[in-house]
């Protein structure tokens, strides 16, 4: 089993997040993230969608994705080809002897403190999948008390 | 124009003549546009909405056109689901017109109102709520776009039904088709000429795409041997010597000799589902495989063949014959299977009719016995498997061919699910003659009782007391006994010259 990543443009539609979703559902391919957004045109959404599985599974999720009318484009994004990106919010247990602490380890992964409270820290933190699994490691030994993803979004890099 | 008349216009520049439904409040308005436009569109009744829309599925699969079914909102569109997933199922192109609550009613539970583009998701090429009637046109001729190119399928159009009385100008917009994707048959055609032995594999794809004829031609020239999934009954003539038999569910000798001799498996406009599987992973465990579909994602989905080509089957085989080299190949003899004899008397009585057949042992034996020669004469619901399916669709296809004989084959139990719709074919003094092959039980349940689970029967006889030849007369039809030979044949004969629909009851112990 390999993680795929798909960009797939579809319509801008109502509904359409529930057809690609329940395509992914009814033929039980695992979906371990999707995040969706508008596009430069108004009319087209971007979908990223990261999953498990095989060459096969891969090939056969293009192909049926590609016969839902409300989908435009699919590709697969290769991790030496795009740039990917995920955004958390990490709530860490903060007390007064810890903040500092916390705070410089956070400056290292460039994660920006946005709310501070006299028992916590959110800290808002983006990378690739390997950045964000240090930090949450790290922040582990103070108490992560929540955390919220967006999930993974790529993009193709620029032709060299 | 109002968005009712905008609707029938649609249909009307689609060249739909013949529309199937059932009215309801959210469609009254539609039905008083559907009124005023009787002359161009008939539309017709049944007892229930799911065999309206079995019916035009009937329809569509018998003429090749796109059905066009009308349910109203609520429990009127989710008793289509079951018709809607069997056209799905078979790739049968339709379009389904579903009236909702109006807009401002949408989302609150309001009365009869369902998610029907929700709950149709999954069993629809594509669906859609329309929101204004601007958007009304472009909807409905996208829809029948949709439903009748590429691989075909249902298309659901949702109307809130407010939509139906507003007003906006009918543009005469085109929905074009897309163009298809150019393919390349030198690596098919290469492995049909290394091959000594193929063995060709016809399905649905090749009545769709109405590439009878060249199947043929391209069957005798390169003299293989040919199989039909039931889908596919029609597609190959029954009686030509290349023609083995059905595969799937219990194949016949021949056809296994055929397919285990074979070194190249061409699987024209089939899907490699899981009851042919069964006989291809154990006849054919070397011969190469050749797919051609038009659906991209059917190719590698249930089997990696050696090579493929996505493409429509006419367009394929066009270009493949030209590149193909005749060759001549001993073809295995088959032996007559002795047939039952409601068959024999069918074949010989009415060889030129169209089938339709309901599901279950009935429905096999209807796919092994009955002569088929052309496309398009023999309806059964394939993929879904709907018990229900056979008289709905009778009717439908006896509407579309006043002239032909349409026959529905049926057992008992099939025929208690379906049997209201004799008041339907009455209503419209359709001859269909109802063949029940009646053995007062689920023959297949029993059948999978006997085998799996060690004859333990249980809920496998249907215990009804029902007076099918009464009933007949009280719906208005002709009833007969067909339980002897002799019996049958008179009952057939006399369905010669009728003008309502024969009921023909046929006690047997087995078939």
């Amino acid at each position: 089993m390999k993680k795929y990543i798909l960009s797939v443009f579809v319509n801008n539609h109502f509904g359409v997040l529930t057809r690609i979703s329940g395509l992914f559902a009814r033929r039980g391919y695992n979906i371990k993230s999707l995040t969706v957004g508008e596009t430069q045109d108004a009319e087209i959404s971007r979908m990223t969608i990261e999953f498990f599985g095989d060459e096969k599974t891969l090939a056969q999720i293009q192909s049926q994705l590609m016969k839902v009318e409300d989908v435009k484009e699919v590709f697969e994004l290769e991790a030496c080809r795009s740039v990917r990106r995920e955004l958390y919010l990490v709530k860490v247990a903060a007390t007064d002897e810890s903040r500092s602490a916390i705070v410089q380890l956070a400056d290292i992964f460039r994660a920006k403190a946005v709310d501070v409270s006299p028992k916590s820290i959110v800290f808002e933190i983006t990378g690739d999948e390997e950045k964000l699994e240090a930090f949450l490691m790290i922040m582990k030994e103070y108490g992560i008390l929540d955390t919220a993803r967006t999930g993974i979004t790529a993009i193709s890099r620029g032709e060299r | 124009m109002h968005g009712a008349d905008i609707l029938v216009q649609c249909l009307i520049d689609a060249g739909v003549n013949t529309v199937f439904g059932y009215p309801g409040t959210g469609v009254l308005s539609l039905y008083d546009a559907l009124r005023r436009n009787k002359k161009r569109v008939k539309h017709y009744m049944c007892t229930h909405e799911q065999y309206c829309a079995h019916a035009a599925d009937g329809y569509a699969r018998s003429t090749g056109k796109t059905g066009v079914v009308i349910a109203t909102s609520g429990p009127g569109s989710t008793n289509l689901v079951t018709g809607i997933a069997n056209a799905y199922m078979d790739s049968v192109p339709m379009v389904i017109i579903t009236g909702n609550v109006s807009l401002d009613m949408l989302g609150r539970d309001s009365f009869q109102e369902i998610d029907i583009a929700g709950v149709t998701m999954p069993v629809t090429k594509h669906n859609y709520i329309v929101k204004s009637v601007d958007a009304l046109e472009k909807t409905v001729k996208d829809a029948f776009r949709i439903a009748s190119s590429g691989r075909k399928g249902p298309v659901l159009v949702d109307v809130p039904r407010n939509i139906f009385d507003e007003k906006c100008e009918y543009t005469g917009y085109e929905a074009v088709k897309p163009k298809a994707a150019d393919f390349d048959v030198s690596c098919a055609a290469e492995a049909i000429n290394e091959s000594k032995r193929p063995f060709v594999c016809a399905g649905g794809g090749v009545i769709s795409s109405e590439a009878a004829g060249e199947l043929f031609d391209f069957v005798n020239k390169i003299s293989a041997h040919v199989a039909l999934t039931a889908m596919g009954k029609g597609a190959f003539p029954s009686n030509d010597i290349h023609f083995m038999g059905l595969v799937g569910l219990n194949p016949n000798e021949a056809t296994l000799e055929a397919l285990s001799s074979c070194d190249l498996f061409i699987g024209i406009g089939i899907r490699f589902s899981e009851r042919l599987m069964l006989n291809v992973k154990k006849y054919l465990p070397y011969a190469k495989i050749l797919h051609i579909d038009i659906d991209r994602a059917e190719i590698g989905k249930n089997i990696d063949a050696c090579s493929y080509i996505v493409g429509d089957a006419r367009e394929v085989l066009k270009s493949l014959i030209p590149r193909v080299n005749a060759k001549t190949v001993e073809l295995t003899q088959k032996n007559n299977a002795k047939k039952h004899y409601i068959f024999s008397a069918l074949n010989e009585m009415y060889g030129s009719a169209v089938y339709t057949t309901e599901v279950g042992v009935h429905q096999m034996e209807a796919c092994n016995q009955l002569e088929t020669l052309k496309p398009r004469m023999f309806l059964t619901s394939g993929g879904l498997g709907t018990m229900g399916f056979g008289l709905a669709a009778a009717i439908g296809a006896q509407i579309a061919y006043p002239d032909k004989r349409v026959i529905n084959i049926a057992g008992d139990g099939s025929y208690n699910m379906n049997l209201h719709e004799t008041a339907t074919a009455v209503k419209y003094s359709l001859p269909i003659i109802q063949v029940i092959i009646n053995d007062g039980k689920l023959a297949m349940i029993e059948q999978m009782q006997d085998a799996r689970y060690g004859r333990r029967r249980f809920e496998s006889k249907t215990n009804v007391k029902t007076d099918y030849v009464a009933l007949a007369k009280a719906f208005g039809a002709k009833g007969f006994d067909g339980s002897t030979e002799k019996s049958f044949r008179k009952a057939l004969a006399y369905a010669k010259t009728s003008r309502l629909p024969v009921v023909i009851d046929c006690r047997v112990t087995t078939i």
